[in-house]
């Protein structure tokens, strides 16, 4: 923008010291071998013409004729052409002042006593130029050339082709040639210089237009790239892509399906550039959904001090890497007071998660708090039971307690000193970051399953324990601070021939779902 | 995949200037290196470039066509880039190719512009990623006619139409192709869509430029408006359950921008100068007619597109030495805010408030030219960013923070 306003100071805003000069008057003189037909090929904006003897200027219109004496305005902005029948044409550039002199076989001759103007003569002619000035005397032999006449009188001629002699009033001659320009004051011939580049030869302002067209594309293509760059954020700002603890892109979409009535099923997708993989979990309540469907499954991980008016009754969840699976079905829900039930404290839930808050709060010993016990479950990895639990009204879970189901366990946590990494369970929060192994198997070891687990941020960083260091590890405040995070968690198995399922899943999917007590 | 660029590549060497006709050429070009620091954290040096090459080719003196080709490598983030995952990694290229025909219309001083253009931005964001296979890679269509009216050099009133296309080509919602699970349930929710981010777009704009005074100009006044509307034609909206209908996503709009420029002569180190002071203010309002539906709290979020955004800040230019090839500094300051309508606030652990999302972003940029040779510029830029918001759960996205990079580089312009 600075640099058009600087491009836009009038001529106006030179020194009136100069207009005391006499105005220069440029008459070129064209000879010709053939008959001359003048005409205005183009007239751009406010282009007056005033005929020879007449004294009522008028706008005039492309394919007027020119004849000896007729002169020509062109207002600011206005430009205009004039064209030979040879097709030698002058092109008058805004705020100029133009006199055709002569229009006759042997020469043509005109005169500019302001603005500016640019010719191109007809090669084939080889003809000869000549300007006028009240100082000086130029003969031209070439094609091209600009001619530029300020307030005071001053000119400036530039040729862009051929050669020019110029003289001054006293006799003074210079010839100047091709990237050659002069300036001629009333005090004679200034010094010729290289104009060197095509910019500086004087088609300054066509670049400058150019210029401008650029800038004004570059504009228009940055706000449409706002448009698309707005999409882009939107998927962003709704988690819908991270990166997980190798530096690969993740993306993921969670949404909510309703199969039926009593039915919700929170589905959870993850794809990277090699792999899809998903977990969902599809829950059955006590009675058909609310149309707020936050008031159900608000309940689902349990009720402080009265029970639960939605539950489930039965559910399936599960992880796959779409040839893979995990699943988990459970059946024969029912609401326990588990804080006051026959077993005692041991099982007691000391920390309730309140998803209105997304906070956990304390429970104190013997307050009602009721969650659902399912009688009957079972863990499959691609179809192979791996744990399983069958039971009646059961009332909590601990094996081997009165009303707690009979457990099936074909796999159970291996620890150390029993066993050591990589297939033990271990973790490395000594070596101050969260990573986390399960690893339960059968007695020979021929039917395993691995869960390798890291808390991770959204840029792929594993979270350090000094990123807990005020929550402490354990408890409300370390769980709390936990939702800040993302699990990652890979899961193998006996079954999977090598393979594995890999999904990064917020926490909050798993505490609501139950998953994570 | 480049297959449309080399087309449209083709079709520009085509549009070169015959013999005879005029063409003026136009080249930029500018290459740096620099860093970006978020929140303490440092970025790797990063190197930028681009380069912009159109020539004004004038057939006549009604007709003219400016045939562009504008490409960018960027691997210093801007502080104005969103923050997410990924922040200190990216690698952005683009390459835009466009032609302009410029007509000017007989006895006045009004010209017609119809223009096409084709752009294609590539992302780097991952490990995983590579060019062209990026997963926000995206290309745009566009077409357009803008009447101009050069009402007294270089001061201009513009009005233009818009059409374009914007697609990402790998970006497919995951929903449209889930499948079923290990039971043979569906996964996705009936009628989920495909190419959730292509839009179509429409946009209708004014916009000019004026002196002031009139005669004897000492201040530029600038004034716009334009009008959006975005179609995503495949981009249902979310019901209240959470399940969608079978409406498209549609967004509308506004855009009221306004400045007032004073270019101020002065003196600089004895010599003459100039100081450019200027002053920008501007007010969109985005009207959508999408909600969201946040799976992990099974909460509805209706409205959650529509915002409006006020942004103001002056700016400052000196330059001094040789006119054609000065030595400048300048500095600037913008301060943003977007307010959401239907947007809720989320604490740090994502509980809802009842306040709707509000961003504030303070701008400050400060920077150094100085003429190395003609039309070359070794340039210094540097930017400090202050984002501030209402909304504090920052897991998926920043919204409070503070970001700063700088650039060190030369430009060349011809």
């Amino acid at each position: 923008m600075s640099a058009e306003f600087q491009s836009a100071e009038p001529r106006n805003s030179r020194t009136r010291i100069r207009a005391a000069v006499a105005a220069l008057i440029l008459a070129v003189s064209f000879h010709a071998l053939l008959a001359q037909a003048v005409s205005i090929t183009s007239a751009d904006g406010k282009v007056l013409f005033l005929k020879s003897g007449s004294y009522t200027w008028a706008q005039v219109s492309t394919g007027h004729a020119l004849a000896a004496g007729d002169q020509l305005k062109t207002a600011t902005g206005a430009r205009a052409t004039v064209t030979f029948d040879d097709g030698s044409r002058v092109d008058l550039n805004p705020g100029s002042s133009f006199t055709l002199k002569e229009a006759s076989p042997q020469a043509s001759g005109m005169e500019l006593k302001l603005g500016s103007l640019k010719a191109w003569i007809s090669k084939s002619l080889n003809r000869r130029f000549q300007v006028r000035t009240p100082t000086a005397v130029c003969s031209v032999r070439g094609t091209e050339f600009g001619v530029d006449v300020d307030q005071g009188g001053d000119t400036r001629v530039q040729m862009f082709g051929g050669l020019l002699a110029v003289a001054d009033k006293a006799g003074n001659e210079v010839l100047i040639k091709d990237r050659e320009s002069l300036s001629v004051t009333s005090e004679g011939l200034g010094r010729v210089t290289d104009a060197g580049t095509r910019e500086e030869r004087g088609d300054s302002d066509a670049r400058q237009v150019a210029k401008r067209e650029v800038d004004l594309r570059m504009s228009k293509e940055e706000v449409q790239a706002a448009a698309a760059e707005e999409s882009k954020l939107s998927e962003f700002q709704e988690g819908k892509a991270i990166i997980d603890v190798n530096g690969n892109r993740v993306r993921i979409e969670e949404y909510i399906v309703r199969p039926a009535a009593d039915q919700f099923k929170l589905v959870v997708l993850n794809e990277r550039a090699d792999r899809f993989d998903y977990f969902f979990y599809h829950g059955t309540f006590n009675q058909a959904l609310p149309s707020d469907m936050s008031v159900a499954l608000r309940q689902i991980s349990g009720c402080l001090d009265v029970a639960c008016s939605y539950f489930m009754t039965s559910y399936r969840t599960g992880r796959s890497n779409t040839q893979d699976s995990m699943l988990e079905t459970a059946s024969g829900g029912h609401l326990v007071d588990i804080n006051n039930n026959a077993y005692g404290t041991p099982d007691d839930v000391t920390a309730a998660y309140d998803p209105a808050t997304a906070s956990f709060i304390p429970v104190a010993t013997g307050r009602p708090f009721f969650t659902t016990l399912y009688d009957n479950y079972n863990l499959a990895f691609n179809g192979v039971s791996h744990q399983s639990w069958a039971g009646v009204n059961i009332q909590n879970m601990k094996n081997g307690q009165a009303l707690a189901p009979v457990f099936t366990n074909v796999t159970t946590v291996q620890t150390q000193p029993g066993c050591a990494p990589p297939n033990c369970t271990y973790n490395e929060i000594s070596e101050g970051v969260f990573h986390d192994v399960v690893y339960a198997a059968n007695g020979d070891g021929s039917v395993w399953e691995k869960y390798d687990s890291y808390v991770i941020s959204d840029a792929g960083k594993i979270a350090k324990t000094s990123d807990f260091s005020a929550t402490g590890f354990g408890g409300t405040s370390f769980k709390q601070t936990l939702l800040g995070w993302n699990f990652q968690t890979i899961v193998t198995a006996s079954e999977f021939n090598g393979r594995k399922i890999d999904l990064v899943v917020e926490p909050k999917i798993f505490i609501q779902s139950g998953l994570i007590p | 995949m480049l297959k449309p660029l080399f087309l449209s590549a083709v079709v520009l060497a085509a549009a070169l200037p015959a013999s005879a006709v005029e063409w003026t050429p136009v080249l930029n070009g500018s290459v740096s290196g620099g860093q970006y620091f978020f929140q303490g954290q440092r970025g790797s040096l990063g190197g930028n470039a681009a380069l912009t090459a159109a020539g004004m080719v004038k057939f006549s003196e009604r007709w003219s066509m400016l045939p562009m080709y504008n490409g960018s490598y960027r691997g210093t983030k801007g502080v104005d880039d969103g923050v997410a995952a990924g922040t200190l990694f990216q690698q952005q290229m683009d390459h835009t190719v466009s032609v302009t025909g410029i007509r000017k219309l007989e006895d006045s001083t009004w010209r017609v512009k119809p223009s096409a253009g084709y752009k294609r931005e590539f992302l780097k964001e991952t490990r995983n990623e590579s060019w062209g296979h990026g997963l926000f890679d995206y290309e745009k269509i566009s077409a357009g006619l803008e009447f101009e009216n050069i009402y007294k050099e270089p001061f201009s009133l513009r009005a233009g139409l818009d059409v374009f296309r914007v697609r990402f080509p790998s970006y497919e919602s995951l929903e449209s192709r889930s499948g079923v699970d290990p039971f043979g349930n569906p996964l996705g929710r009936e009628l989920a869509s495909k190419h959730v981010l292509d839009t179509y777009n429409w946009q209708a704009s004014v916009s000019g430029t004026r002196p002031w005074p009139f005669e004897d100009p000492k201040y530029v006044l600038s004034g716009s408006y334009a009008f959006l509307y975005k179609d995503f034609l495949d981009q249902r909206l979310v019901q209240t359950n959470g399940q969608f209908q079978d409406t498209a996503r549609k967004d509308f709009m506004q855009s009221l921008g306004g400045s007032i420029m004073r270019p101020v002569p002065v003196r600089v180190f004895g010599g003459d100068g100039r100081l450019d002071l200027s002053m920008g203010l501007s007010f969109s309002y985005n009207r959508s007619n999408q909600n969201t539906f946040d799976a992990t709290f099974a909460r509805f979020l209706g409205d959650s597109y529509s915002y409006w955004t006020l942004g103001a800040g002056p700016a400052a230019t000196l330059s001094w030495g040789d006119k054609k090839a000065p030595a400048w500094t300048s500095a600037s300051f913008r301060w943003t805010r977007q307010s959401y309508l239907g947007r809720l606030v989320q604490d740090e652990v994502g509980a809802y408030g009842s306040a709707k999302q509000k961003h504030d972003r303070y701008t400050f940029s400060i920077g150094y030219g100085y003429p190395l040779a003609p039309k070359l510029t070794m340039t210094f830029r540097t930017n400090i960013l202050w984002a501030a918001s209402n909304h504090k759960y920052q897991k998926n996205y920043a919204y409070a923070y503070r970001a700063m990079n700088y650039l060190i580089g030369v430009a060349y312009e011809y």
